[in-house]
C-alpha cells in the first residue's frame, strides 16, 4: 500500500472514530453538567471542600473561585518544584531554578504545558504525579467549567448564577477525566508505554559494551491525561516523539483521537444543553472544515518538502520519525496545534516553512477547531457572536444569538476576547525581537528565527505549549516573559467569557421573529468561517508575512 | 486542592502503575532486552550506539570535554544519525555523532532552509554511499535512503525505513562473511508493518536487528569507517 493511501484511511479511521462517539461523549457530557444527582464519594468531597453544592454561584464569584485554585496551583506547583531534592521518589534530581519553577507552574496550570526543561533528566516522580499531573486534569477540567457557564447564559434566564464550580470541577474530574485516563492509560500501557516505579534509574549495558541509564518513568498514566485533557507536557523532551511516549503507529493514532475526543464531542454537549442539536451540528461543521483543511494543507507542504535542505535530502523526514512517517506526523502536529495540545510527535521548527506556518496560523486561530477542553467551544462561541454581530450590522436589526440579544455590554466582552490573546501574542514578540538577549535564544537565522519567536508567544499566548523547539528557552527573558503571557493569555479571556455569561444569564428569552438570523444553517456556518478567517487574518498577517511567509514564498 | 492532589496526583498513578506491573510488566518496565545471563542490555523500543570513538574525537576530547563525533562500526546496522554542530574547532565542523543517549531526547530543530543543514545532508549523503557500498554492491549518493541523511525528532528511535536497512545489507554481509540473503531473512524478521495494515509506516528495528545478527552470525570484526567531515563556515 503507498504511503498515500495508508495516510488517507489513517485519517479516515480518525474521522470515523470521532463521528461514532460524537454522540455518546457529548450527551455524557452534558448529562455531567446537568445532573441534579451527586454521587455518594462527591457528597463526600463537598464536605471536606465546605461547599453547598446546591447553591450556584453569580459569576464574579464563580471566576474567583477559578482563580483561586489557580493560584494555590502555581504557588504549590512552584514549592513542589523548588524543593524536588527533598523529596521521596525524586532519582536524584535536583530542585529547579526559581525563574523556569516560574514557568513551568503557570505553564501546567494555564493548561498550556510549555517546557524550558528536558524532563527526563529535571523531574522524579513525586514531582510528575503531585505536581504535573494533578495540574493536567485541574487545568483540562477549568476549561470545560467555564464553557459549561457560558452555554448556561444562554440557557438560563432572568438569573445572575451561572453554576457552581466545586460541583463542575469535581464532577469533570471523577466522571469524565479520571475514567477515561484510567481506561485508556492501561490500552497504551498494553501498547508498550513504561509505568513503573522503582527508585533509581535502569542500567543497561549496551551490545557494543558502553553503558547507559535508561528513565522510563510512570509514563502511562501521564500519557493519558496529557493527550485527554489537551495539555501536551510529556516526561521526555522530545514529547510524544520519544519511543516511550508513542513506540507506533497504533499508539499514534490512539493519541491522536486522545487529544481531539473531547473537543469535537463539545458541540454535541453545546446542542442538548441548548435545546436543538442542529446548533451543535453547525459549530462542529465549522470546526471540521478547519481541521480538515488545515490536515490537508499540512500533509500536502510536508510531502512536498520546499526547502533548500529538505530538496538535498529528498523528504521532510528530518526531525521526523520513521514509524510516523510523514502521513502520521502531518496529522498529529495539525491536530495539537488545532487544539491546546502542544505535544508534538515531530519537531515543527524543522517542518517546511509553509507547513511550519500552517502549524502557528492554526494557533492564531485561537485553537477552536475544536480547541482544547472546553476553551475550544467557548472560543468558537464568541466568534459566532461576532458573526451574529456582524451579520446584524448589515441588515441595521439588534442581534441576536440562541435567543438572547447581542447588545453593547455583551459585544463589549467579546470584543475584549477577541483582541486579549493577540494583544499578549504580538506583542511579546515586539519585545522579544527588541531585545538582544532574547534574539541570542534563536537557532535558526533569518526569517525562521523570526518563526522561532513569533511561534513562541503565539503557542504560550494561546496556551498552546508546543514549539519551534529550537529556541533556548531557559533564559531569564523567556522564563520570565513566557509565565507572564502564558496566565494573561489563559485568565484574561476566560474573564471576559464568565462576564459574558453573567450578562446572558440575566437577560429574558426573546423569541425569534421573522428578521432573526438562523444560526443553524449551511449559510450561518460559512458566514462563521469568513469571520474567522478575516478576524485572524488581520490580526495577525503582517507577522506571518515576516516569518513564515517570506521564507516560504521566496 | 489538597484533595484533588491526593485523588489524581497519587491514587491515580499508584493505581495505574499497580495495574501496568501486575498486567504488562515488560512493558511497564520498558521493554528491557535481557541477555542469558538475565543482565538487561538496552530496551527494544530504544536505539543503541554501534560507533567506536573516532581519532577526531580522541582529540577533541581533550578540547571541549564533551563526546559526540564517532565512527559506525562496519558489521552493525547504523540507526539514524544525529547532527553535533561543533563550534569549538574552528568554525563549524560537522560530522555525525553519536546518540541515543537516554538523558536528552530531541532533534537538531534546524528549519528546512537552513545553510548548515543543507551541507550537513548533503556531506552525509556521500558518506552513507562510501560506507554502504561494498561486496560488488554500489550505492550512489543519489540513492542512499531519505531516513539515512536526516536525523529523527526524538533521537532516541531505533527505526529505520526498509529501504535504508536494504542498503545496509551488503556491508554487514561482506564484513560478516555471510550472503545478502542471510542479512536479508533477519531484517524481515524485525520488520514491524502498519499497525492493522494502515496506522504509521513501516520500520526496521536497529537494536533487536543487530543483537539478532550478533547471535546467529557472530564476528570478530571491529573494522569501522571514518566519516568525512567538513567546515561550513
Amino acid at each position: 500500500m503507498s504511503v498515500a493511501t495508508s495516510g488517507w484511511l489513517q485519517a479516515g479511521l480518525l474521522v470515523f472514530a470521532l463521528a461514532v462517539t460524537y454522540r455518546p461523549l457529548g450527551d455524557y457530557m452534558a448529562h455531567i453538567l446537568t445532573s441534579a444527582k451527586h454521587w455518594r464519594v462527591e457528597r463526600g468531597l463537598y464536605k471536606l471542600m465546605g461547599v453547598d453544592p446546591e447553591a450556584d454561584q453569580t459569576w464574579p464569584v464563580y471566576i474567583r473561585s477559578v482563580l483561586a485554585i489557580s493560584v494555590v496551583g502555581i504557588l504549590l506547583l512552584y514549592v513542589i518544584l523548588r524543593v524536588q531534592d527533598h523529596l521521596m521518589l525524586s532519582l536524584g534530581m535536583p530542585a529547579m531554578q526559581a525563574d523556569l519553577a516560574y514557568n513551568t507552574a503557570s505553564s501546567f496550570v494555564t493548561n498550556t504545558n510549555w517546557q524550558n526543561y528536558v524532563g527526563e533528566s529535571t523531574l522524579g516522580y513525586t514531582a510528575q504525579f503531585l505536581g504535573l499531573a494533578v495540574q493536567n486534569f485541574v487545568s483540562a477540567a477549568v476549561g470545560i467549567c467555564v464553557v459549561a457557564t457560558l452555554i448556561r447564559g444562554f440557557v438560563r434566564t432572568r438569573t445572575d448564577r451561572v453554576g457552581n464550580f466545586w460541583v463542575d470541577l469535581t464532577r469533570i474530574n471523577l466522571r469524565l477525566l479520571l475514567p477515561f485516563s484510567v481506561v485508556f492509560g492501561i490500552i497504551l500501557i498494553a501498547a508498550g508505554l513504561p509505568q513503573e516505579l522503582s527508585s533509581h534509574l535502569t542500567s543497561v549495558n549496551t551490545v557494543t559494551g558502553g553503558s547507559g541509564s535508561l528513565y522510563t518513568g510512570a509514563t502511562g498514566s501521564q500519557e493519558a491525561i496529557k493527550m485527554l485533557g489537551t495539555n501536551g507536557g510529556g516526561i521526555f523532551n522530545a514529547n510524544s516523539a520519544h519511543p516511550f511516549e508513542s513506540p507506533n503507529g497504533f499508539t499514534n493514532w490512539l493519541e491522536i483521537y486522545l487529544l481531539l475526543c473531547i473537543g469535537f464531542s463539545l458541540p454535541r454537549t453545546f446542542g442538548r444543553m441548548v435545546g436543538s442539536h442542529k446548533q451543535g451540528y453547525v459549530i462542529l461543521s465549522v470546526m471540521a472544515v478547519i481541521w480538515a483543511g488545515s490536515a490537508a494543507t499540512m500533509t500536502w507542504m510536508e510531502e512536498r518538502h520546499w526547502g533548500s535542505a529538505l530538496a538535498v535530502a529528498g523528504s521532510s523526514m528530518n526531525g521526523k520519525e520513521v514509524r510516523f512517517g510523514v502521513p502520521g506526523s502531518a496529522l498529529f502536529a495539525t491536530s495539537t496545534t488545532l487544539t491546546s495540545t502542544g505535544a508534538v510527535n515531530s519537531m515543527h521548527d524543522s517542518y517546511s516553512a509553509l507547513g511550519g506556518g500552517t502549524a502557528i496560523f492554526d494557533m492564531m486561530l485561537g485553537e477552536i477547531a475544536p480547541g482544547g477542553t472546553g476553551s475550544g467551544l467557548y472560543g468558537m462561541l464568541i466568534l459566532a457572536i461576532v458573526t451574529v454581530f456582524v451579520a446584524g450590522l448589515m441588515v441595521g436589526r439588534t442581534p441576536e444569538y440562541l435567543g438572547k440579544k447581542i447588545r453593547p455590554s455583551e459585544m463589549k466582552y467579546a470584543a475584549l476576547y477577541i483582541l486579549a490573546t493577540p494583544s499578549v501574542a504580538l506583542v511579546f514578540t515586539g519585545i522579544a525581537m527588541a531585545t538582544g538577549s532574547a534574539r541570542r535564544s534563536m537557532n535558526n537565522v533569518g526569517p525562521h528565527g523570526f518563526s522561532e519567536v513569533l511561534y513562541a508567544f503565539t503557542s504560550m499566548a494561546n496556551n498552546n505549549g508546543s514549539a519551534f523547539a529550537g529556541l533556548s528557552g531557559n533564559t531569564d527573558f523567556w522564563n520570565t516573559t513566557g509565565g507572564i503571557a502564558m496566565v494573561l493569555g489563559r485568565f484574561l479571556p476566560m474573564i471576559f467569557v464568565l462576564a459574558l455569561a453573567g450578562s446572558l444569564a440575566k437577560q429574558r428569552h426573546t423569541p425569534a421573529s421573522a428578521g432573526t438570523l438562523q444560526t443553524h444553517t449551511p449559510l450561518f456556518a460559512g458566514l462563521l468561517t469568513g469571520v474567522i478567517f478575516i478576524v485572524v487574518g488581520l490580526t495577525y498577517f503582517p507577522a506571518l508575512a515576516l516569518g513564515p511567509l517570506a521564507e516560504g514564498l521566496k | 486542592m489538597l484533595i484533588f492532589t491526593v485523588i489524581l496526583g497519587i491514587a491515580y498513578p499508584l493505581v495505574m502503575t499497580g495495574i501496568g506491573q501486575v498486567a504488562f510488566k515488560n512493558q511497564a518496565d520498558g521493554s528491557l532486552i535481557t541477555n542469558s545471563k538475565g543482565q538487561a542490555i538496552g530496551s527494544k523500543l530504544l536505539c543503541q550506539t554501534f560507533v567506536s570513538p573516532s581519532a577526531a574525537e580522541t582529540a577533541l576530547d581533550k578540547k571541549d570535554g564533551t563526546s559526540g563525533y564517532a565512527d559506525p562500526i562496519n558489521k552493525y546496522f547504523q540507526s539514524r544519525p544525529t547532527f553535533a554542530i561543533d563550534a569549538t574547532v574552528g568554525g563549524y565542523t560537522i560530522q555525525l555523532a553519536d546518540g541515543c543517549t537516554y538523558t536528552a531526547s530531541g532533534s537538531n530543530n534546524l528549519g528546512p532552509n537552513d545553510p548548515t543543514l543543507t551541507k550537513l545532508i548533503g556531506l552525509m549523503r556521500t558518506n552513507m554511499a562510501a560506507f554502504d557500498s561494498a561486496g560488488g554492491t554500489t550505492v550512489t549518493a543519489a540513492q542512499v535512503a531519505t531516513d539515512a541523511v536526516t536525523e529523527s525528532g526524538s533521537d532516541e528511535e531505533p527505526y529505520i525505513t526498509p529501504q535504508n536497512a536494504d542498503q545496509q545489507a551488503a556491508r554487514i554481509a561482506t564484513t560478516r562473511g555471510i550472503t545478502v540473503n542471510q542479512v536479508m531473512a533477519l531484517i524481515n524478521q524485525n520488520t514491524t508493518g502498519r499497525d492493522i495494515g494502515i496506522l504509521g509506516e513501516p520500520a526496521v528495528n536497529t537494536t533487536t536487528l543487530n543483537i539478532a545478527l550478533d547471535q546467529k552470525y557472530p564476528s570478530s570484526d571491529s573494522s569501522t569507517t571514518t566519516f568525512q567531515t567538513g567546515a561550513t563556515s
